[in-house]
């Protein structure tokens, strides 16, 4: 969507027409309910807090001043209602790896039937989602955003910069730390096994 | 490069984020230092797995349940800012200083006009009165006098159709304009565009009922209809069988015979006034219709839901909603029916008023006693029209004229202290060294 465009459609938001928002949210409703989900790890929450996100766009569009593109503007917001919503949570709930499984099972299984992959490689590859987004959780605020928007999402360094308003260079780091963290997560835990697991991974694929 | 600075890189490598030569220097150590290529494979590997984690897919119906949240919010939002306590103030206190600014404007714009009005009605009055004496000719020019104003009349009674026109009109009619550029441009994606057209005009016709009845078969062979007609006799001269009509037509005309309809109209006499209005209705309309669709998903879900409901406080419960739902329903459809009738279906409303040359008659035997007399009359009646004059002029005048006095008066107090203080400043010492330099000199002449 090119700026004109987008300035047009934000212009007839703000005089109150859902349609034009419809076009302006459509393309970004799925990497929204996903950045959520990557947040809560629930589908539940993922779609109420997507939700909630689009509708508090909707109603501060008013204050959207064009310094940015919508997009980047869209995400700044989701990511700091699901930051908000985090804080909120935190303290009332604990993550437990157990649950997450039980919660995932079904879904999991069938997104994975499509990719043509043997029982075996499902089960692990279900295993290492869900070890990958326990992983996740324990990360710090700082650190999940990144992660969830760069590997993820895939956004370019540069836009995650202007979502989080920080500099390129504040981004770069926080990604290699980010990462580093997560991973010394992984390997960490000892039920995972996971130092092993890559190593036959690795072995594998030779 | 030390360890340290590498595992710094990995992740920069990992996107293609280093320029050639950090590129080269990390290529060097990670083949020389094993604990490292150690750490990058395991770094790499789980971005490779966290990348192979599917996107989750959006449930069924998020789209439609979202959309219909948003209207529901959108609505709530309307009702916010009808009650808002903060909004009120705001907007009561600069309503009321337009309101002021208006009264004054309006007095000052209206004493003209007012007062000319007035001139016309009481000459058309005195023309009446002397018509049996005086030759006809001012009879014919007085009623002339009056279609200006009748047609200025008009244009403010469409004005105030306008905006009693369906319900949120008035924004409805600033959204249109101001998106109506918006909307070309993308028409195509939008689909059909939903436009009402309105004319208004008024003509002077010789023959009032030929005209109607042309005006009838006229809009029966487009396969329109009259929606209303009125007339009645607005001149009557029973001496001479003159009996001058006026009324007002109004026809619904398919929409695809506007421009050929409104050119026939305009022959049919002498055409005084013309007044076109199109309203752009496209953008409720699709949001009439999408709430429509959300509606009639939550109806479905209520219906799904209330076969698996056993207890009976539940189903009372979805009752109630389903029935709101339904009320709703029905409320946006006959919307939706009602736009498809005014936008199928363009109005013409067509005033109508008949005009006669009069043929001047002349006194019998005219009188040199009645003609002084009625002369007389007629110039006292000057003085004292022209004497009302000025007492109505006046008397409208009085208020302005206050405030600019106040005006006046409270500007010469603010100003007063500055000039004189200005004043001292600039004119002060010269002229008192002047004056001493006088005072001097005389007392030296001394």
């Amino acid at each position: 969507m090119d700026t004109t465009e987008e300035k047009i459609l934000v212009n007839r938001v703000k005089k109150g027409s859902i349609a034009a928002f419809e076009e302006l949210i459509i393309e970004h409703e799925g990497k929204i309910y996903n950045i959520a989900y990557r947040f809560f790890n629930n589908e539940e929450d993922a779609k109420d807090l997507s939700q909630e996100i689009f509708i508090k766009v909707f109603n501060k569009i008013h204050r959207f001043r064009g310094d940015s593109s919508f997009s980047t503007w869209l995400y700044r917001i989701a990511i700091n209602t699901c930051i908000d919503e985090l804080r909120k949570r935190k303290g009332k709930e604990s993550f437990s790896i157990d649950e997450d499984i039980k919660t995932d099972e079904g879904t999991m299984a069938r997104e994975f039937q499509d990719k043509d992959l043997s029982p075996e490689e499902i089960v692990i590859n279900k295993e290492i989602a869900s070890q990958i987004q326990w992983a996740l959780n324990h990360l710090s605020e700082s650190y999940k955003e990144v992660v969830i928007l760069r590997d993820f999402q895939g956004f370019e360094y540069k836009q995650i910069s202007e979502i989080l308003g920080c500099s390129l260079g504040t981004v770069k780091s926080r990604i290699s730390r980010a990462r580093t963290e997560l991973k010394n997560l992984l390997i960490n835990e000892k039920h995972f096994d996971y130092k092993n697991r890559l190593k036959t991974r690795k072995e594998g694929k030779q | 490069m030390s360890c340290e600075n590498f595992r710094e890189l990995i992740s920069l490598y990992i996107d293609g984020m280093l320029d050639e030569e950090e590129k080269t220097n990390f290529e060097s150590h990670l083949k020389a230092c094993i604990d490292c290529k150690e750490e990058f494979e395991e770094i790499k590997s789980m971005i490779d797995e966290i990348h192979n984690i599917p996107e989750k897919a959006l449930p069924d119906d998020y789209h439609k349940e979202l959309m219909l949240k948003l209207y529901k919010q959108k609505d709530e939002n309307k009702f916010e800012k009808k009650s808002s306590k903060f909004n009120f103030m705001k907007y009561s206190t600069i309503a009321a200083s337009f309101l002021l600014l208006f009264v004054i404007m309006a007095s000052l714009s209206n004493m003209g006009s007012k007062s000319s009005y007035d001139n016309a009605a009481q000459k058309n009055e005195l023309a009446k009165e002397f018509s049996g004496s005086y030759d006809g000719g001012e009879v014919y020019n007085s009623s002339f006098d009056m279609p200006g104003d009748f047609a200025a009349d008009s244009y403010e009674k469409s004005d105030a159709y306008d905006g009693a026109s369906p319900e949120e009109s008035s924004a409805s009619l600033e959204q249109s304009i101001n998106v109506r550029s918006t909307e070309n441009a993308r028409s195509s994606e939008i689909g059909e565009r939903k436009i009402i057209y309105n004319s208004f005009m008024t003509l002077e016709v010789e023959l009032f009922d030929d005209t109607v009845k042309n005006i009838r078969e006229m809009t029966e062979n487009s396969s329109g209809y009259v929606e209303n007609f009125s007339s009645n006799i607005y001149y009557s001269e029973p001496e001479r069988d003159i009996y001058l009509k006026e009324g007002t037509i109004i026809i619904r005309i398919p929409v695809e015979k506007y421009g050929d309809i409104s050119r026939k109209l305009e022959k049919l006499g002498h055409l005084i006034s013309q007044h076109e209005t199109t309203e752009n209705v496209t953008e409720q309309y699709i949001e009439t219709e999408g709430k429509i669709r959300m509606l009639e998903v939550e109806q479905d879900r209520l219906l799904e839901i209330m076969k698996k409901a056993d207890k009976v406080e539940d189903l009372i419960k979805l009752e109630e909603r389903l029935t709101q739902v339904r009320t709703d329903l029905e409320i946006y459809k006959s919307k939706i029916k009602n736009w498809d009738q005014l936008v199928a279906f363009s109005t013409f409303t067509i005033n109508l008023r008949e005009v006669k040359e009069i043929e001047p008659i002349k006194a019998p035997n005219p009188n040199f006693m009645t003609r002084i007399k009625s002369s007389f009359n007629k110039s006292i009646n000057d003085v004292r029209e022209t004497f009302e004059d000025f007492v109505i002029a006046l008397s409208y005048n009085i208020i302005p004229f206050v405030i600019f006095i106040l005006i006046l008066v409270v500007g010469y107090i603010i100003i007063k202290p500055i000039i004189k203080i200005v004043f001292k400043k600039v004119i002060k010492k010269p002229i008192v060294k002047k004056i001493i330099d006088i005072i001097q000199k005389r007392r030296e002449q001394i």
